[in-house]
């Protein structure tokens, strides 16, 4: 039970250290050191304070009329009116609360996957919301409660209490909604569960035409996930400085989404079409793929406890802090049976296939961080330390389906027997055993040695060990590898690569994936900076930042990525306020071995027969990953602040990236240029105007080699794996560039007409175009089984437009019926249009079958209008 | 080959005009909307104050509500100021660090001593009803604060509730002598005339340590911004936090509107749904990692939320277990999942190698191509390498299963 529910156990031992703790003095709640569930919010409200944002006409000041500005230089906006607390009871305490209620009505494509992804909207009552706040003005103790309900999928409730100083709780319940789509039409019966099955009238072996016209009548299905959260958090002082805090948080993670299904490639067996050369082909002859849906049944549980001190006698700024989060995947494996025979007309033994889904895992991580000033230059010393470590020891699944691979079948004719991988007998361990622990040290100098000049030096220090190890080794056959996609492929091509046997003529010399590889990335970054304030308006800055990474096993032994970042910070233009900067970058490493995974292939093995041919070159030499290879970047940003008068003020950012890999095969550049302004008015409390616009555009372009797919396997040719050889040749060379477009803009306007009547009015406009082009030295750019069907015409040099366009105009009307009642009409009307060529093509659930592949989804709507209406009652309690 | 290329040359063209056109309408009435929603505002304007000047008008002879009659003077206020509240003994010239590094009896805000103004060291408390005496309406909307609130309820140990005014803002009595001269009194907005290291400190000798343990060599530090840019501890604006505006996002967005609108494409974080906020990741107090995250690494905050991601697995992905952000962009993406590029050519970015994954695909292996292909329908690459995050399956090295 320990082993499934740790939790338990350390929820325990967390109530029981922080139960008894006295609640004494001097704290302050530090969300911003907690990750997640900061935020409470939804779409009706995304601030979960629009219900309070009623501007107080009396403004902020009898002194001056109009509102101060930030340091920066942009307006504060006007305070807002406060319920008028009341008292409760007879003590010292005061609330003040307010309920919001309605009924939202949808019409139109209330359906769109844009429209519902992060909302759940439906038609019926909504508690937009619920609000109650009271105050003990003389002991400083409160209770401060948010919720918020559109549906029982997209709600929250917060509450907060403690004492001013003293302590602080919190509790919340929340649940997020994740629409992924909503023109789903799975093929397979039980979704969301670990088993699909087909429909009634199909079996394994079916036609296209057969399986496309069960498909036509499958019903439209959502696909999406909810975020259910609870979670509790504390925080005390212990004595004068020293602050415990503690917390826990409870996430369930439900829904299903789109997965996939592989049971080997369909288009090595294209065929020209009924018309001959060029027509449409048709696929669908071996081979096959399943745009599968995959359950989402994850818990993870979050267990958090601390302990800082805010400069003791010593004056050490200490903080510990030690976190354990428990992930627990309730439906771990995937099985799905297939419509299509993996081989024409044979006794295709496979007919279905299994996924292993996410383990279940242990994160558990101490933090030591500690500060102190020194005793010159107005100094201070910082240290971090951190080891954390990630853990999973699942049970390990057999590497075939028992069901879809039965006891007494053999694959076809390659002599598999699926009585030797259908079982964990097959495997050289049962558990999972993986681990990666991470050691993290942080050392800072500060130094201020004049009013003008400051200095710093900081060394960063994370190493990683990896130490999980896995061998794919079956002690029943006594084979090395695997039987990849289920068992489809050897059925599919009548051998198996993927398996090595010393001794065996049929695998002695096959290149095969044997083991594990246990990737690790320890890294060193040395800083040096400083900051030099030229006069009361201008601060100029400087570092140099060294990077040194040894990831292993990776294409480069060392990485040495350098940044000179500079900056200037200036008010001397009037009252604005610029703050400008330039870094650039060089990433330069050690050699480029572009296959340094031999050791976990077979070649690396004794007993390895190298083949009379060699076996192919695993990569193109001249490929640099963009990780690994070298770059020189230059990255420019200008963020501007300017006050317009007293009630309004002009922001602007320019920024551009040029980044340039060293690389013709792999990223070669990846360049974006933007620009973004907007306008910002309040004229009095009662009136706010604002608009704002921006472009980006981005350009990022790589370079790839087809192999000569004629060679593999026949030539000694297929070793050679120089850029220009014979196995990669020039004329087989094509870049692709990925173009995209990006404008935003919007205006809002709000403005009280008079106490009882209040009006804001939203427009948001967001337009995205991509284009993806390519071009290419000869058609040998393209997979040779295409050549007898395309042409250089019908490639053309670019994938049609990708599109993403949303306007949308939003107006809330209040009235003040009574002092204590408010009439709220909502309304939000929504259009936009898409098109991604991933799905173009597929328009009705009919074109979800594609030859031996099967689609789950027809992607979003091309086209979508939505009014959302909504009217609300608001109750000051 | 070349018709082919005119012939998609021109298409592009055609594209191109016509989204130009679709943009140059879309900005035409953008700009029609903003001039009727600026006309509209004008006349809103026009209106309230007409409605304001027949509101004076209908009022004449009752007491104004909230603006003065006229102007006051210096000697006015300094005749209007009443005596001082504070204790006697109240001091501004205790070291604060060291107040604050005593061990003893834990009172509420010990740190919150009354600051010294480098701009007025000689000043002396004046106490919160000589401030309130002028500073009404500032009083009215700071007691909604939590900041404020707070500090009235508890005091502080040296100061007392009525040094609520003055443990931020300093000593104010050369402040009353003599309100109009800038800098006599602490201040936070921008035409203070206060050196930012004192404004910082002020804050900071209460907000010590936690969430600001790093702020100092912070990139919001080390470039000028300070306390009251994202937080304003005189009105309650938001929530919680003392926020400077409704929300963090907006807050944030202020100076990062290019990350803003990132949110808004396709595929985003849900932080324009309000279920997400900046701060969720980023700590903007500082931290030990550039970007200001929470975590020690991009991965260990992605998996924070994505805790499945974690494995580790029996296989891993090179890329995936260095950097989420190899693949994935972290606010706002035009392609599905976030991702830095569509498929097949963010796998093509690193997998050249021989068969499958180097070859060209083209438009015409779309569903509604010549020759559709699977590594280009739907979810590409995905539609078998499903497990692209790693896989347990002893089955899994690519990813299949």
């Amino acid at each position: 039970m320990l082993k499934r529910k740790p939790l338990t156990a350390l929820l325990g031992l967390t109530l029981g250290l922080v139960g008894p703790l006295p609640l004494l003095a001097q704290t302050d709640a530090s969300d911003s050191q907690r990750v997640g569930n900061m935020q409470f919010g939804n779409s009706l409200d995304p601030t979960g304070w629009g219900a309070f944002a009623t501007p107080d006409p009396a403004g902020m000041s009898y002194l001056h009329p109009n509102q101060m500005r930030t340091p920066t230089g942009a307006l504060y906006p006007y305070p807002h009116q406060i319920p008028d607390a009341a008292p409760l009871g007879t003590g010292d305490w005061v609330y003040s609360g307010l309920v919001e209620f309605g009924y939202m009505h949808a019409s139109g494509d209330r359906n769109d996957e844009f429209f519902q992804m992060y909302s759940d909207w439906k038609n019926g009552p909504v508690l937009s919301m619920l609000a109650f706040s009271a105050l003990n003005q003389k002991t400083g103790q409160y209770v401060d409660f948010r919720g918020s309900r559109i549906s029982s999928q997209d709600q929250y409730y917060r509450l907060r209490a403690g004492s001013y100083g003293d302590y602080h709780i919190e509790a919340f319940y929340r649940d997020i909604p994740h629409t992924l789509s909503t023109t789903a039409y799975p093929l397979w019966n039980g979704v969301g569960s670990t088993d699909l099955t087909l429909p009634n009238g199909l079996a394994t072996g079916a036609t296209p035409a057969q399986v496309q016209a069960v498909e036509a009548n499958r019903p439209r299905q959502t696909l999406g996930v909810t975020r259910q959260s609870e979670g509790v958090s504390w925080e005390s002082a212990l004595t004068t400085n020293w602050i415990g805090y503690a917390g826990v948080t409870n996430e369930h993670k439900t829904g299903d989404r789109d997965w996939g299904g592989p049971e080997y490639l369909s288009y090595f067996f294209t065929t020209p079409g009924p018309g001959g050369l060029g027509t449409p082909s048709i696929p669908g002859t071996s081979g096959g793929q399943y745009d599968t849906v995959r359950p989402v049944d994850f818990t993870t549980t979050d267990v958090n406890l601390g302990l800082r001190n805010k400069g003791g006698a010593s004056g050490w700024l200490f903080n510990f802090t030690m976190t354990g989060s428990f992930f627990r995947d309730n439906k771990s494996t995937l099985d799905y049976a297939i419509p299509f025979a993996v081989t024409p007309g044979s006794n295709s033994v496979i007919t279905g296939g299994t996924w292993s889904l996410e383990p279940d895992n242990n994160y558990y991580n101490v933090k030591l961080e500690a500060s102190h000033p020194l005793p010159f230059w107005h100094g201070q010393f910082s240290i971090s330390a951190a080891y954390s470590t990630m853990r999973q020891n699942d049970a390990l699944q057999a590497p075939l389906s028992p069901m879809y691979c039965p006891t007494g079948q053999f694959i076809g004719t390659t002599g598999i027997s699926c009585a030797n991988w259908n079982t964990t007998a097959a495997l050289s361990q049962q558990d999972g055993d993986a681990r990666i622990d991470t050691g993290l040290l942080n050392l800072r100098l500060d130094f201020r040695p004049t009013a003008k000049f400051s200095w710093h030096f900081n060394f960063r220090q994370r190493d990683e060990d990896n130490m999980t190890r896995y061998t794919a080794y079956n002690p029943l056959t006594g084979q090395y590898g695997y039987v990849p996609e289920n068992g489809a492929e050897p059925l599919a091509t009548g051998g198996e690569s993927e398996l090595f046997q010393p001794g065996s003529p049929l695998y002695q010399s096959n290149f095969a994936q044997i083991a594990s590889i246990p990737f690790i990335y320890d890294d060193r970054k040395t800083e040096l900076g400083g900051s030099y304030r030229i006069n009361q308006n201008n601060t100029l800055s400087a570092s140099y930042l060294l990077d040194y990474e040894t990831p292993r096993p990776r294409e480069r032994t060392y990485i040495n990525d350098q940044h000179l970042k500079l900056g200037w910070d200036t008010k001397s233009f009037g009252d604005a306020t610029l703050r400008f900067s330039y870094e650039y970058q060089k990433r330069t490493g050690g050699p480029y071995n572009s296959n340094p995974y031999l050791d976990a292939y077979s070649p690396s093995q004794p007993g390895y027969v190298l083949p009379v041919n060699g076996y192919t070159a695993f990569t193109v030499a001249q490929m640099y990953m963009y990780d690994m290879s070298n770059l020189d970047a230059s990255k420019l940003k200008a963020i501007l602040t300017q006050p317009l008068g007293t009630t309004a003020t002009f922001t602007a950012t320019l920024y551009g990236n040029r980044l340039h890999y060293g690389a013709d095969i792999g990223r070669q550049s990846y360049d974006t240029t933007g620009a973004d302004f907007s306008w910002d008015w309040e004229p009095t409390a009662t009136t706010s105007m604002s608009a704002h616009a921006g472009i980006e555009s981005t350009r990022l372009k790589q370079g790839n080699v087809n192999d000569n797919e004629a060679l593999t396997f026949s030539s000694p040719e297929q070793t050679d794996a120089q850029f220009g050889g014979p196995f990669f040749p020039f004329a087989n060379f094509w870049t692709a560039t990925d173009n995209e477009r990006d404008i935003d803009a919007g205006a809002h306007f709000n403005h009280v007409f008079s106490p009882r009547v209040k009006f804001d009015l939203s427009y948001d406009y967001t337009y995205s175009r991509g284009l993806n082009s390519y071009n290419y030295a000869s058609l040998g750019a393209i997979s040779s089984v295409y050549l007898p069907i395309l042409t250089a015409a019908d490639i053309g040099n670019s994938f049609p437009t990708n599109v993403y366009r949303m306007q949308t105009l939003t107006g809330n009307l209040n009235l003040t019926l009574t002092q204590r009642v408010d009439l709220r009409l909502y309304g939000k009307y929504e259009m936009g249009n898409y098109a991604d060529w991933n799905y173009a093509g597929f328009d009705i659930p009919a074109d979800l079958v594609v030859g031996n592949r099967v689609y789950t989804e027809l992607g979003p709507m091309p086209n979508w209008h939505v009014l959302l209406v909504g009217v609300f009652m608001t109750v000051k309690l | 080959m070349g018709i082919g290329w005119m012939a998609a040359t021109r298409k592009r063209i055609l594209d191109r005009n016509r989204a130009r056109r679709a943009t140059g309408v879309i900005a035409l009435s953008l700009m029609v909307l903003l001039a009727v929603m600026t006309t509209l505002g004008g006349v809103l304007l026009w209106s309230s104050s007409v409605h304001a000047q027949q509101s004076d008008s209908a009022n004449a002879g009752q007491p104004p509500t909230h603006q003065p009659s006229a102007p006051l003077t210096e000697s006015d206020i300094a005749r209007m100021l009443p005596p001082t509240d504070m204790d006697a003994g109240t001091s501004v010239h205790s070291d604060m660090r060291t107040s604050a590094f005593d061990e003893g009896h834990a009172t509420p805000f010990d740190g919150a001593s009354i600051p010294q103004n480098p701009l007025a060291p000689n000043a002396d408390p004046i106490g919160a009803k000589s401030c309130v005496a002028c500073h009404t309406l500032e009083d009215t909307q700071a007691s909604h604060s939590l900041h404020v609130a707070s500090f009235r309820a508890s005091g502080s140990a040296s100061a007392g509730p009525q040094g609520s005014c003055e443990t931020c803002h300093g000593p104010g009595s050369e402040h009353a002598k003599n309100a109009a001269a800038p800098g006599l009194i602490i201040a936070f907005t921008h035409d203070s005339k206060t050196p930012a290291e004192t404004q910082t400190h002020v804050c900071l000798s209460c907000h010590v340590g936690g969430a600001r343990q790093h702020w100092l060599g912070s990139v919001h530090q080390e470039r000028g911004v300070l306390c009251t840019d994202c937080h304003n501890p005189m009105a309650r604006l938001s929530a919680e936090g003392v926020l400077a505006n409704e929300s963090i996002n907006q807050v944030c967005a202020t100076c990062h509107q290019d990350i803003r609108a990132q949110f808004n494409r396709r595929s985003h974080m849900p932080l324009p749904e309000g279920q997400i906020s900046c701060v969720d990741c980023h700590n903007p107090h500082g931290s030990i990692t550039k970007p200001l995250l929470k975590t020690d690494s991009v991965n260990e905050t992605c998996q924070t939320c994505h805790a499945e991601k974690r494995g580790p697995f029996l296989f891993e992905h090179a890329p995936v277990a260095e950097n989420c952000l190899n693949c994935h962009t972290p606010h706002g993406s035009n392609q599905e999942n976030l991702l830095v590029l569509p498929m097949p050519m963010l796998c093509q970015q690193c997998h050249t190698n021989n068969n499958h994954p180097n070859d060209l695909l083209t438009r015409q292996n779309l569903r509604n191509g010549l020759a559709p292909d699977e590594r280009v329908m739907g979810r590409s690459c995905l539609t078998c390498h499903s497990n692209i995050h790693g896989s347990n399956n002893p089955n899994g090295a690519m990813f299949h299963q």
